[in-house]
């Protein structure tokens, strides 16, 4: 998370020329620049064609250069393009025929990419410095949750251009910014996860996390949720039963956090899982695999189930999660889960196979990947 | 004042009771000349005898050596950082007057403090540093030098873009004893324009011009220097720089400005060059104070207010044991004790508190015979190291032998060759961290490089064109190993790991010309093949991020009666931003020029553009059809150079 380069980034500045992480509204001459873009037409509407398509975000460790990949999973090859986009970029399905990249603190844009040209087709800024997180697209708007702001930005699509601010710094902790990070859509409802961090200390979690509904035909909020961890750092994982899930990391080195079910509480504790929940992803409606930092700075696969609350190691990696094995993205239509594996010298994208409980194949990206999204283009 | 000067004094009795001043000294190292060196130990280096075009900074008293490329961003009261021969800047090591100026905190070196007035010359070695200077560094030394005479009483007053205004003034008190005050304020607002892309790389629609504001500049520095002829040939020199600045800090491009940092410094010192019974020794005491605060650090929606203190101790001492025409044997020992202390108003324990001692020690052993010298030494270093917060020491020896030979053609042509195996011990930050933000790693490893040189001089009459020309050619290479990087190792956290490893080509040309009616030329041209060696995959074989291939710099002069006019071009060439080699990063080029008028009482004035060609608009004017790339020369905070600016300087001597 780019958030997390923080600490880092002012133990650099401090003597050489200073950092600043911003939270607050956007200035009237910065709330003029959001959302600019060409006037051009895209037409976000319609399915993706083209084969099934892995679109990873990959970046050096130094979190200075990124560069989008495209894994065609019919043929099973890598396109050898690179097109740039910012370090630590997310990836995230996008609507039609286009993929939407999250570019976050430092460049702090939305990324428009035909996914079968494989090219950008537009940018747009949200705003410097506020750090965006995730993007949802609703009639032809675009909400983006961006973490060193108080308000969800709302841009229109076609033609590009500013919509609105919706202000949710009423549900924000002591700091008065309420850490908005990932997104998930459901109908006419979005839900927004509220990470609620100290800003003002390092980006600690003092709190519980929450999760806000908006109505998106009338663009208000319609409730919070309190979670019952703090510092909840994944997307939202749903299964068939109408079940969502997130998991929260806590306090670094403490085991307090876990995946929980909204409404329902704790499911699947770190205790339970073996360390600090980095990420998860459902297999299943029941089960699904998590990534664990041990105690030992080692990285595990774990699988869980939810109805049992039982876990299994099946895989340990002996790098620390921030060079090894970062995120997971579980693969639609298969049983399998595809793993940012970030090491040092054999970085790659690997295959697990769930139904098999082994790896499946790694697939080198060049720089080491870090998210993973899935679409069409192949 | 007196007590000021008394103070001094106290300080040197330290020495002065130790040391008993009589006879002929060894006396300093005389500038740099180039294809004049008499000595193997200064086989290494490089240096213009007089530029073309007369300096008024730091960095443009640096950047006439091809061997240093100079980074800066911001205005004239920013801080360039200086890579000798494409090394780390942290790999360089800086003195003023053999005070080390890197902090063993963070490994850095605070530059801000040195005014272009406070010294008369520098000497670059960009191969090592000299067993005499006792400190350890891949990157070669810099030093600045005091001059070593005292000059006349002048006055200099410098005025110019981003409100820049410099006033110096220094005034002697020649006697048997002679003591010199120098004082100088300076100060720049530098609120410069630069091209803002937004953020967007693939969206020129929403580019514009930015102002970046909050950039204050003031310094305050106060330079008293007293000799002290003990005998027709021992000295002894007190000298204490004392530096008051504040400073905004610009931060990032995407942020607001990132709160002032206020200081004060003090770096005191005795010199004595004389003789011990036959011996002949130069010995140093030192002692550099600092109280810096940064107030007004923004983290999160509030801001944090850092103060920070240290001290450093050091005493160092040069002895010849032996000093023939055939050869010279002289040893080096010191120590150096340092204590960093930083506190933050949101953290109710300190952040750190570390204290380092060093015990350099070095020897070596020149001797020649005809056209040959050659020179063998080594060097140690004994690190103890203290993190007093969390109660864990540390104790490091390491060597450094190096070996160097001159062959010297005729009075004034040589070859010369140097080798040797140097270190950098790692920073008490890379080893014991920072609670906001740094893992500490007790394991870290020194850095380590061979490193190689060769080169030829030479200096000879022609009858055509210039009258003479001067022509130097080096040829350089560096292996580096255990390099330290920062690796990201959790959520809000990085630790500094030895997983680097880097091969540096580079060569040199210096070429220069003067004629009998005043016109002077100087070319140097550096190249420089910096590949990432790393076992990282997408990283072996990688060009090192911010190493320009190639970069040409042409100054040239023309005298007469009272006027001059001076003209520059630099050339920068194209380089990477990144360690894949994604980013790509244009050439760039700097025109400036200096018009000068000496109205003899009236003071000697100088007009100076810089930057004419306005390489910031310039860049910014640049884009390919697929993505917007502005080629810039920017420095840590990513902001380009300001464009245009003019400067107006008078200086008269009484």
């Amino acid at each position: 998370m780019k958030n997390s380069h923080v600490g880092v980034a002012l133990l650099v500045c401090v003597w050489l020329g200073g950092c600043a992480d911003r939270g607050g509204s956007d200035s009237p001459s910065e709330q003029s620049q959001l959302c600019i873009a060409p006037n051009i037409s895209l037409d976000f509407s319609g399915s993706p064609s083209g084969g099934a398509t892995l679109w990873v975000s990959t970046v050096d460790h130094f979190f200075s250069a990124g560069a989008l990949k495209k894994i065609s999973l019919s043929e099973g090859s890598v396109d050898s393009r690179n097109l740039p986009v910012s370090a630590d970029a997310i990836v995230r399905e996008g609507s039609g025929r286009y993929l939407f990249i999250v570019n976050r603190l430092g460049t702090d844009s939305i990324q428009v990419v035909d996914q079968l040209s494989f090219k950008t087709v537009v940018e747009f800024s949200v705003g410097r410095g506020t750090n965006a997180q995730d993007i949802a697209v609703f009639n032809n708007k675009a909400y983006i949750t961006r973490h060193n702001a108080k308000d969800i930005l709302v841009c229109d699509l076609n033609p590009i251009g500013f919509n609105k601010l919706i202000d949710v710094s009423p549900w924000a902790d002591k700091d008065g910014i309420p850490e908005m990070s990932w997104m998930e859509k459901e109908g006419a409802h979005l839900r927004v996860l509220l990470q609620r961090l100290d800003s003002t200390d390092q980006y600690l979690a003092k709190g519980v996390g929450a999760v806000l509904t908006l109505n998106m035909e009338r663009d208000e909020v319609e409730g919070v949720k309190k979670l019952t961890g703090k510092n909840p750092n994944t997307p939202f994982r749903s299964n068939g039963r109408g079940q969502t899930y997130v998991s929260s990391l806590g306090v670094w080195g403490v085991n307090d956090g876990g995946i929980e079910e909204l409404d329902a509480g704790l499911v699947v504790s770190e205790s339970q899982l073996g360390g600090e929940a980095i990420d998860f992803v459902l297999t299943d409606d029941a089960r699904g695999v998590a990534l664990v930092s041990t105690a030992e700075n080692h990285t595990a696969l774990v699988s869980f189930d939810l109805s049992t609350r039982s876990t299994e190691m099946l895989s340990v990696s002996s790098t620390p999660s921030y060079q090894g094995w970062s995120q997971l993205f579980a693969i639609p239509g298969t049983k399998n889960v595809a793993i940012a594996d970030r090491s040092l010298k054999d970085s790659a994208v690997r295959v697990w196979n769930t139904a098999e409980r082994k790896f499946e194949r790694a697939i080198e990206v060049g720089l080491p990947p870090y998210s993973i999204g899935f679409g069409s283009g192949s | 004042m007196r007590t000021y000067l008394l103070s001094c004094l106290a300080v040197s009795l330290t020495l002065s009771t130790s040391i008993i001043c009589e006879t002929t000294s060894a006396s300093l190292p005389a500038i740099k000349v180039l294809g004049k060196k008499k000595s193997s130990h200064e086989s290494s280096s490089l240096h213009v005898e007089s530029f073309p075009v007369e300096s008024f900074t730091v960095a443009q008293s640096l950047e006439s050596s091809p061997a240093i490329l100079v980074r800066q961003s911001g205005g004239a009261g920013s801080v360039p950082q200086f890579l000798v021969r494409g090394q780390d800047p942290s790999q360089t090591r800086f003195f003023f007057e053999g005070i080390p100026l890197k902090t063993s905190q963070y490994g850095v070196t605070h530059l801000e403090l040195l005014s272009a007035n406070h010294f008369s010359r520098v000497e670059v070695a960009p191969g090592q540093i000299s067993t005499t200077l006792g400190e350890d560094g891949l990157g070669g030394a810099i030093h600045f030098r005091l001059p070593e005479t005292f000059s006349r009483p002048a006055v200099t007053m410098r005025t110019g873009a981003f409100g820049y205004l410099e006033a110096y003034a220094r005034a002697a008190l020649p006697n048997r004893h002679p003591i010199q005050f120098a004082a100088e304020y300076s100060q720049a607002f530098e609120d410069f324009l630069y091209f803002d892309n937004n953020g967007t790389l693939f969206n020129s629609a929403d580019d514009r011009i930015r102002r970046r504001e909050d950039n204050l500049f003031r310094r305050i520095s106060f330079l008293p220097h007293a000799r002290f002829n003990l005998s027709p040939s021992s000295t002894c020199d007190l000298f204490s720089l004392n530096v008051l600045r504040e400073q905004g800090l610009p931060g990032p491009v995407s942020a607001p400005t990132s709160g002032v940092w206020r200081g004060f410094t003090q770096l005191n010192s005795a010199i004595y060059r004389g003789q011990i019974k036959t011996i002949p020794v130069h010995a140093q005491v030192y002692s550099v104070w600092s109280q810096d605060g940064l107030r007004g650090i923004p983290q999160g929606s509030r801001s944090i207010d850092y103060d920070s203190h240290s001290l450093t101790l050091g005493v160092r001492s040069t002895q010849t044991w032996l000093q023939e025409t055939n050869g010279t044997f002289r040893t080096t020992i010191g120590g150096q004790w340092e204590r960093y202390q930083m506190e933050s108003s949101s953290s109710v324990s300190p952040l750190f508190d570390n204290e380092r001692f060093q015990l350099p020690m070095g020897a070596d052993v020149e001797w020649g015979s005809g056209r040959l010298r050659g020179n063998v030494g080594i060097q140690g270093h004994l690190n103890k190291s203290r993190a007093r917060t969390q109660a864990s020491v540390r104790q490091d020896f390491f060597l450094s032998p190096r070996a160097s030979v001159v062959y010297t053609f005729s009075a004034s042509t040589r070859i010369r060759l140097a080798g040797g195996y140097f270190y950098r011990a790692p920073s008490m930050m890379e080893l014991y961290g920072r609670p906001d933000g740094l893992s500490a790693n007790p394991l870290l490893q020194e850095e380590r490089a061979w490193k190689v040189e060769g080169g030829w001089d030479g200096e000879w009459r022609a009858p055509f064109l210039f009258h003479t020309w001067k022509l130097s050619y080096t040829a350089a290479s560096a292996w580096g190993k255990n390099l330290i990087s920062y690796l990201q190792n959790a959520q809000a956290s990085a630790v500094a790991v030895n997983i680097g490893r880097a091969n540096i080509l580079s060569q040199e040309i210096l070429v220069e010309g003067k004629d009998a009616h005043g016109f002077s030329l100087a070319a140097g041209w550096s190249w420089l093949h910096a590949i990432n060696e790393s076992e990282i995959d997408y990283q072996k074989g990688k060009e090192l991020p911010g190493r320009p291939r190639q970069r040409l710099r042409v100054a040239a002069r023309y005298e007469k009666n009272k006027w001059a006019l001076g003209y520059t071009w630099t050339l920068t060439g194209a380089t990477y931003g990144d360690v894949a080699n994604l980013k790509r990063i244009g050439a760039v080029g700097d025109h400036a020029i200096q018009l000068s008028w000496n109205g003899g009482k009236w003071g000697e004035w100088t007009l100076e553009g810089r930057n004419l060609a306005d390489a910031t608009t310039a860049a910014a004017a640049y884009k390919n059809s697929e993505v917007e790339s502005v080629e810039n020369i920017s420095g840590v905070s990513g902001y380009p150079v300001p464009g245009r600016r003019i400067y107006l300087s008078w200086k008269v001597e009484i």
